[in-house]
């Protein structure tokens, strides 16, 4: 069988397993055949809630992030690279750990509350609902507009700003003829992706009591089948629906690469510094500073008054590691015959492929677990995998192997076809060609792909909660238990060691190239 | 007909444009353009040449109304538009501009590209105003093409006809070549060439590639670290340079050493090259006639080194060290008997060989020299 008909197999069957969960469960939940009006009635509610959260929360990330990439990339706001810096960190805290620091805040002893009393007026009794839910999800989701729109910003040539200005428009209108346009596909399809966020919440929902589609599927879970597949297959057929829509705005060709590009004089604000200067203030102080102090006010007198025993956090740490890095492994391999294939090989089959591991990211992490969970339960053979470690890190790489995708592609790319014809004639064994010239090459891609997919399973919940075994907790579910249990020290220890894993991972795979741009 | 083709049948319509001891830069104490004073006419074309950072683009968008100046005017028509308590907004200056890139709006369709500057124009007129730019850049039907779809030269010649679809009362030119390669650099600067003198515009144009601004230029001026070194037509620049640095600049040239030898009224330097006619007084740098025995810096061109047989009557002896062959003419690369090196352009004849020594003389009209 020739080399690349054996490619196309695999990567088409590689396909076939990403897509398999999310199928498994539109095929169940067509298939239940019970009396749809009662079901209708029971998921109109959440289905309405978890749109109208969706649509809140992406429209107010889009608008603050477009509004703060502008900022940072085109005006003399003082300490741009500073408030850049503090404003993309928002993006290292998980929103569930987000939810639970404003929960824990506002509590009684927690800094919110202590800062309220202090002056005087009386902090909010509960942290719940709608408002609630809008307020921490925009909050950490903003981070997913400002990155890509402000990389998209400071590629504007300044000629064409200056063209505008000479044919007769003034500064707005070059702004709205010009920028706008120039940024528009870009912020849709940032907006788009918080929207598939949103809906793919759960953990944050759950703590502030908002009940969505992915808060049915959790309480109904494989008790009530026909609730829970029908809200899982729900939040499936619209996370497709968004995550087509992004692939459509994102594949639009870029006619405009290959300007040259001219540093921009920066806009000069004025007098709006200083209200600027405040609004930026806010927003980092809502993403990231009163979360952080809240934890930490909970962590340090948990730890002063000997409740909380940092020791304790060892074994979910290493859970948390173990899973995470057998995932990372596991999705860098399992994506490479697809990467491969679309970079070398680029056919309809590659392509199919490649939509397929996208789709295991696009369904919600919770619709996954469940599938799998289903899938264990009822499927010859895979018994024993119900509850079972092994299971959980099958999930990941499912729902996360498309962060290794990019990456794997790029590695395929660093080795191009002139290198490896030169290399078949120097060195005819075709592992070690593999293993001096394929594997270096390749090698910092491929860490960068697992690097992604670790950080996301670090910050995973819902999926965790659902499929981990008996006694096995790894951070994210200890905190999100002790937080439900009401446990706020030990909760604020494990979400600080979380959030600063998050953090490292986070600065070393993204952040640092977002800085820099 | 209106708009641009009436402009033909009054040549010098247009502005002019005066600078006056400008000053601009854009740190604190550092100025990138120095107390330069120019003046174009209306309808002339001037070209800034200089090297790389040597404050012509920076001039250039002082005019534009795209930076800020520190001190001196700029004078567009009557209307000071940059100077001591006047500031007109560049959307207000009625000033074209191409950009080194063409700054072609991608997302809109050539047409769209065009009639962005013709917002306050009557809806009517707007289309067959955009017909009549295309036309005249000869890109007729091009209109719903989208930018990326176009080569380089026409995007340049759509952003030509962009910026010349509004009237402007002045062109200003960045780099307008500087993208395309050579072969098509040379056809679309004969092309804009043309445009220009047919509808002329007063035009700025900046380069840093000498032919560019002899073909455009009806003068040049030279800069350097901010200030204009010469202002001059082409020939002018190239026969009789203020110093050898523009010398150098606008050409290939021979700097020889040599001593002013005066027969009578016509003054001559001896050189290696041995005699070499001298102009009179041509410049400030020699603004009192050269007394004899003075020792001079002499240019002579490469085409004014006449390249013999050995055999011939009178000349320096040499040797050929270097043979160019190029068509139109060749390119001789010569070493003297005393150790110096010489460049000669001549008429594609017979080639002397690499190490024949041939007889080499000074051929051509009075040069310039400067004071050692």
């Amino acid at each position: 069988m020739p080399a690349h008909l054996a490619l196309r197999l695999l990567c088409t069957l590689v396909g076939a397993v990403f897509a398999a969960p999310a199928v498994l469960v539109l095929v169940r939940a067509a298939s239940l055949g019970t009396d749809l009006a009662p079901l209708a009635r029971q998921l109109g509610g959440p289905l309405w809630r978890s749109i109208q959260l969706a649509v809140l929360v992406s429209v107010t990330a889009a608008g603050v992030g477009t509004l703060l990439a502008w900022l940072l990339t085109r005006t003399d706001l003082p300490g741009r690279r500073l408030w850049r810096g503090l404003l993309l960190l928002p993006l290292v805290l998980p929103s569930f750990v987000g939810a639970a620091a404003f929960i824990a805040g506002l509590a009684p002893g927690g800094v919110l509350h202590l800062a309220l009393d202090g002056v005087g007026i009386a902090p909010p009794r509960r942290f719940r609902g709608l408002g609630a839910a809008w307020l921490v999800l925009s909050a950490f989701t903003y981070p997913y507009v400002l990155l890509p729109v402000s990389a998209r910003l400071s590629t504007v040539p300044q000629s064409l700003h200056d063209s505008a200005r000479l044919l007769g428009h003034s500064a707005w209108s070059t702004f709205v003829r010009v920028t706008v346009p120039h940024i528009r596909a870009s912020v849709a399809a940032s907006t788009l992706l918080v929207f598939l966020y949103t809906l793919s919440e759960f953990g944050a929902v759950q703590l502030v009591g908002y009940d969505t589609l992915t808060r049915v599927v959790y309480a109904s879970r494989l008790v009530d089948r026909p609730t829970s597949f029908g809200a899982a297959a729900l939040l499936a057929v619209l996370a497709t629906g968004v995550v087509l829509g992004e692939r459509r705005l994102r594949g639009r060709p870029r006619p405009d690469d290959g300007i040259a590009l001219v540093p921009g004089r920066p806009i000069s604000l004025g007098w709006a510094v200083a209200p600027t200067t405040a609004a930026c203030a806010l927003v980092a102080a809502i993403g990231l500073l009163v979360p952080l102090a809240s934890l930490g006010l909970w962590a340090q007198r948990g730890i002063a008054t000997g409740r909380v025993d940092p020791g304790q956090l060892i074994g979910p740490a290493r859970a948390t590691a173990a899973v995470g890095m057998a995932a990372a492994v596991l999705a860098v391999i399992a994506v490479l015959p697809v990467a491969t294939a679309s970079v070398r090989h680029p056919r309809p089959s590659a392509g199919l492929a490649s939509l397929g591991v996208a789709g295991g990211f696009a369904v919600p992490g919770l619709v996954i677990a469940l599938s799998l969970a289903y899938l264990t339960l009822n499927a010859p053979l895979l018994g024993r995998f119900y509850q079972s470690a092994g299971l959980l890190v099958v999930a990941y790489v499912v729902h996360f192997g498309v962060q290794a995708l990019g990456p794997d592609e790029q590695g395929v790319r660093s080795v191009p076809e002139p290198v490896r014809e030169s290399a078949a004639l120097l060195e005819p064994t075709r592992w070690r060609r593999v293993a001096r010239i394929d594997l270096p090459l390749m090698a910092p891609n491929l860490v960068a792909g697992g690097g992604l997919v670790l950080l996301s399973t670090v910050k995973e919940l819902p999926a965790t909660l659902l499929l981990s075994p008996i006694g096995f907790s790894t951070l994210a579910t200890t905190i999100f238990n002790a937080y439900e249990d009401g446990f706020y020290a030990e909760a604020g220890a494990a979400s600080l060691l979380l959030v600063a894993v998050s953090a490292v991972l986070s600065w070393l795979l993204v952040l640092r190239r977002g800085l820099a741009g | 007909m209106k708009g641009v083709r009436r402009r033909t049948d009054e040549p010098g319509s247009g502005a002019g444009v005066t600078i006056e001891s400008l000053s601009m830069g854009y740190l604190p104490g550092i100025d990138v353009v120095r107390d330069v004073s120019l003046a174009v006419a209306p309808g002339e074309t001037v070209a800034l040449l200089g090297p790389s950072g040597c404050g012509k683009t920076s001039l250039l968008r002082a005019v534009a109304g795209l930076e800020p100046v520190r001190q001196g005017s700029i004078t567009v028509d009557t209307t000071v538009v940059s100077g001591p308590g006047a500031w007109v907004k560049p959307e207000h200056r009625r000033v074209g501009m191409v950009f080194q890139d063409g700054a072609l709006f991608p997302h809109l369709t050539v047409a769209a590209n065009i009639a962005f500057g013709l917002r306050s124009h009557p809806r009517k007129e707007v289309a067959a105003r955009v017909e009549e730019v295309l036309a005249l850049v000869d890109l007729a039907g091009y209109g719903p093409r989208l930018p990326h779809t176009l080569s380089g030269g026409q995007k340049q010649r759509v952003a030509l006809a962009r910026s010349l679809a509004p009237s402007p009362a002045v062109m200003l030119l960045d780099e307008p070549f500087s993208a395309l390669d050579a072969a098509l650099r040379v056809q679309v600067r004969s092309e804009v060439g043309r445009i220009l003198n047919e509808i002329a515009i007063t035009t700025l144009v900046v380069t840093h590639d000498q032919a560019e601004a002899f073909v455009l230029g009806d003068r040049v001026a030279v800069m350097r670290d901010g200030r204009v070194v010469q202002l001059d037509t082409a020939d002018g620049l190239y026969r009789r340079p203020v110093n050898p640095w523009v010398a150098g600049f606008v050409g290939e040239s021979n700097l020889l050493a040599g001593r002013i030898d005066r027969a009578g009224c016509a003054t001559a330097a001896a050189t290696a090259l041995g005699p070499v006619p001298i102009e009179g007084v041509p410049h400030r740098s020699v603004a009192a006639p050269l007394p004899a025995g003075e020792a001079v810096t002499v240019l002579v061109r490469p085409e004014q080194v006449s390249v013999g047989p050995v055999g011939a009557a009178d000349g320096t002896t040499a040797v050929v060290d270097a043979v160019e062959y190029h068509g139109h003419d060749i390119r001789y690369r010569l070493q003297l008997d005393d150790g110096s090196a010489l460049v000669a352009r001549c008429p594609p004849e017979p080639a002397h060989p690499r190490g024949s020594r041939v007889k080499i003389r000074y051929r051509g009209p009075a040069t310039v020299a400067w004071r050692r």
